[in-house]
């Protein structure tokens, strides 16, 4: 495995890049997946009214949403710190060639944060249903086009020096590859499975059999859908790719993210028969879509061992995160991740005592 | 081996300008968000303390601004320095990260409670008891003070480096010389665009009376009083510069004294304002003039962070990289073996330009002139060096160190050179559609010559 073929130094960048990129997934999950179901109502509403059940779900995603951009956004910040280190020539160069196009994600990512909060206002909600399935749809197309932008910069910057020169020359804003479609569906649609169960805990203690099975609905959707994905990508990867992960210790890998989705979609699968959200089993559908991320987060990474191993970017590369290695300084992040996340858990701890505290 | 990049071309615009105007916007909606965090501390203490209701309907108010301006503009600003940087200059962002990723990744925690404790607040402050109210937001304001520290320390490193030159440690260039008072600058400013933002706000936002105005506005408006230190700290700060930076400040270069005096006058005008307020008591900031004081406080902002940006060149990272991405080392390797020799990307209009010499000067031009300079654009050669003789540009650049202290040496064989003479002449005569190669060997023999006397170092003694 490549992992384990890494300098320590790397394999700690690596390590931390994979685990700040997870955290950001979750989040983005989220946003990605909440956009889309708010769209979806918010069309569906234009031609008859939808059921209490919806409403809540709706209702509690767009309450959230610009909470959960936030987070994403900041979340990011590590995993791009990170990626910078290990590939920092495939990264930038990705983001040069893309130019206007892969800037535009800013300017889009802005209009969309603030149309998160529009959608919480009494104004919009007193507007007609199209107006506001207009918005939706739009927030939903930005967070779209900022995930195809990422797709097409990730495979853009696996592409190698030859195919980088000719999409410099030609002067293209667009990075045509086979991969981006199924990628990208696999890790939109999935993106469902993971807001299914967030919004189960969120909702957990006032939920409907009706909300249960309206949640269930978006789990096995996003976990089903994310599945089918994932095997039109696999037609899509390229011969040397994958060989890579038909080696044993990649398959483990693979065979644990699809253990995870199959642990995910049981739990679903039974609290929807139920009509209940029970603890135990929303705990293993979490920890199912948990494993599952993770675990194609190491995959993801297998591809571009692959394709930078491919062009003779993988040696470099791991010899620039050795000269860029330093111990220095490491302690103090050390010390801060740890104090500042106990922060984080206090304050939310905090308040959240307070609320009970309130609402008694 | 020499990382090379793809250049992208920014038309007429100057590339500093695009990463400098988002600077400067991003610095002051920062800048914002750190003061806000300390005023809202301040309100909110009045209330715990004094039972104060019109304290707490400002934070609640101010604090949906401050979420709404600098959570997302913000933020979204913050990761856009990254990605612009990236565009401009991927070497130097390369070589910051490489450097200073552990202090990078420290201020990320802090992010992380900036946006744990703000959001916390902006979604449950209406039902929390007052200590905690006050509790989240001073963590608030500690957690965004200290993403100022860590960024500041990067900031200011690559002006005066210090220590760090000599052993690569990292400490000894993030408590670089112009650290403190740079902090210290940042903090009073902080401070004073928060206060002015707030008399704003207060005049913008419904629900306050005539008289409520007026209280509120009185009391931001102390948030201006630390602004009596800032000329001692800009002293300060202008003090430990490096002689030659200082020297352009002080009328060196033109266009970093009319930078420095913008800011220097801008802020001056806010102090004045400030001290008219506090001398007599019964004068009021309607919305019109907090806005014009606001438009100030951008102007200082823009004025200081130029001055920051400008002081630092011929470099990005003061004796290790210049402005071009070439190191001294370099410098000397390009001399020998040529700066674009290797480069991998063409020209995307090769057709345009009629000759090959043409196309290796608009190379040449691409890699070490343009990420400063346009060709007939903002800060154009042609504007600059348009209507200089064909001899005076071949020794000018040659000797580019010498003919300006703040540019860095040409990097480049003598053949380089001649073919960015000659694309300037070119350029200079309309771009004409036909035009000779001009390859005299004599002509090669005295650049070479002059690029000998002009050495490969750069005209800014190191330490």
């Amino acid at each position: 495995m490549f992992l384990l073929e890494l300098p320590t130094a790397n394999l700690l960048y690596l390590v931390l890049y994979l685990a700040t990129l997870v955290l950001h997934v979750v989040a983005m999950n989220y946003v990605v997946g909440g956009a889309m179901v708010v769209a979806g109502a918010a069309v569906f509403k234009v031609f008859r009214g939808y059921c209490d059940a919806t409403q809540a779900i709706v209702d509690k995603i767009v309450d959230w949403l610009p909470l959960a951009l936030g987070v994403t956004i900041t979340l990011g910040v590590a995993p791009i710190l990170f990626i910078q280190l290990l590939y920092k020539h495939a990264f930038y160069t990705a983001n040069l060639l893309l130019f206007h196009r892969w800037m535009a994600i800013l300017p889009v990512l802005i209009a969309a944060f603030y149309l998160l909060y529009l959608q919480k206002t009494n104004w919009i909600q007193q507007r007609a249903a199209f107006v506001r399935a207009l918005v939706a749809l739009g927030v939903l197309g930005m967070f779209l086009f900022v995930a195809w932008s990422w797709s097409e910069n990730h495979l853009l910057s696996l592409a190698g020096e030859g195919e980088w020169v000719e999409h410099y020359s030609a002067a293209r804003n667009w990075h045509r590859s086979g991969e981006l479609l199924p990628r990208l569906a696999m890790w939109v649609i999935g993106a469902l499975a993971t807001l299914s169960v967030i919004l189960a805990w969120q909702l957990r203690g006032r939920t409907t059999t009706a909300v249960v099975r309206r949640l269930a609905g978006i789990g096995i959707t996003g976990g089903v859908g994310a599945a089918a994905a994932g095997a039109w990508y696999w037609t899509e990867l390229p011969t040397e790719a994958k060989l890579a992960i038909r080696q044993p210790a990649h398959l483990v890998v693979l065979a644990t993210a699809a253990a995870g989705l199959v642990v995910m979609l049981a739990a679903w699968g039974h609290m929807a028969r139920t009509g209940r959200l029970s603890t135990v089993w929303l705990w293993w559908a979490t920890a199912g879509i948990a494993v599952a991320i993770a675990a194609a987060t190491v995959l993801r990474e297998v591809r571009r061992y692959v394709a930078l191993h491919t062009v003779d970017q993988w040696e470099p590369a791991v010899e620039a995160a050795i000269n860029a290695a330093r111990l220095q300084g490491f302690g103090v992040f050390a010390l801060f991740l740890v104090i500042n996340t106990l922060v984080i858990v206090w304050l939310i701890a905090r308040v959240r005592s307070r609320l009970h505290a309130h609402a008694n | 081996m020499f990382p090379y990049y793809p250049i992208n071309d920014f038309g007429p615009v100057m590339k500093g300008m695009v990463i400098g105007g988002l600077g400067i916007f991003h610095v002051f909606l920062a800048q914002f968000a750190i003061g806000g965090g300390m005023l809202l501390c301040y309100f909110q203490w009045r209330d715990n303390k004094y039972g104060d209701r019109l304290a707490r309907r400002f934070v609640d108010g101010y604090f949906r601004w401050l979420v709404l301006v600098s959570f997302v503009t913000g933020a979204l600003t913050g990761v856009a320095m990254w990605l612009t940087t990236i565009q401009i200059s991927p070497r130097t962002i390369g070589l910051m990260v490489d450097e200073f990723h552990w202090l990078w990744a420290t201020e990320w925690t802090f992010f992380c409670v900036e946006v744990a404790s703000g959001y916390a607040f902006y979604r449950y402050a209406k039902i929390l008891d007052g200590k905690t109210r006050l509790l989240l937001l001073q963590i608030y304001a500690v957690a965004a003070w200290m993403s100022l520290f860590w960024i500041n320390g990067i900031l200011s490193w690559q002006l005066t480096p210090g220590g760090w030159l000599e052993d690569r440690s990292i400490w000894a260039g993030f408590f670089n010389a112009t650290f403190w008072p740079s902090l210290i600058y940042r903090t009073l400013a902080s401070m004073a665009i928060a206060g002015l933002v707030a008399a704003l706000v207060v005049n913008v936002a419904s629900g306050f009376s005539a008289d409520e105005r007026w209280t509120l506005v009185r009391r931001v408006f102390w948030f201006l009083a630390p602004m009596a230190l800032m000329p001692v700290v800009g002293g300060w700060y202008l003090a430990v510069l490096p002689a030659d930076s200082r020297g352009w400040v002080m009328g060196g270069s033109i266009a970093m004294t009319l930078f420095f005096t913008l800011g220097a006058g801008a802020s001056l005008l806010i102090g004045a304002y400030a001290i008219a307020m506090f001398a007599r008591p019964k004068l009021f900031v309607n919305g019109a003039t907090a806005a014009m004081l606001c438009v100030l406080a951008f102007a200082a902002t823009a004025g200081g962070e130029f001055v920051r940006e400008g002081v630092r060149k011929p470099y990005t990272v003061r004796h290790t990289l210049y402005s071009n991405s070439i190191t001294n080392d370099e410098v000397a390797y390009f001399r020998e073996v040529g700066c674009v020799t290797n480069d991998p990307y063409p020209l995307i209009n090769a057709s345009s330009y009629p000759t090959d010499q043409l196309v290796l000067g608009a190379r040449v031009f691409r890699m070490q002139c343009s990420i400063c300079h346009t060709m007939d654009g903002a800060n154009g050669v042609m504007h600059l060096a348009g209507t200089w003789s064909i001899d005076q540009l071949r020794l000018n650049i040659a000797k580019l160190q010498y003919t300006k202290p703040f540019m860095p040496p040409f990097a480049g064989t003598p053949e380089e050179l001649e073919a960015l003479v000659q694309l300037v002449r070119w350029e200079h005569e309309g771009r004409p559609g036909e035009w000779d190669t001009s390859d005299d060997e004599t002509v090669l023999r005295h650049i070479a010559d002059s690029l000998a006397k002009a050495g490969t170092q750069s005209m800014i003694p190191r330490p």
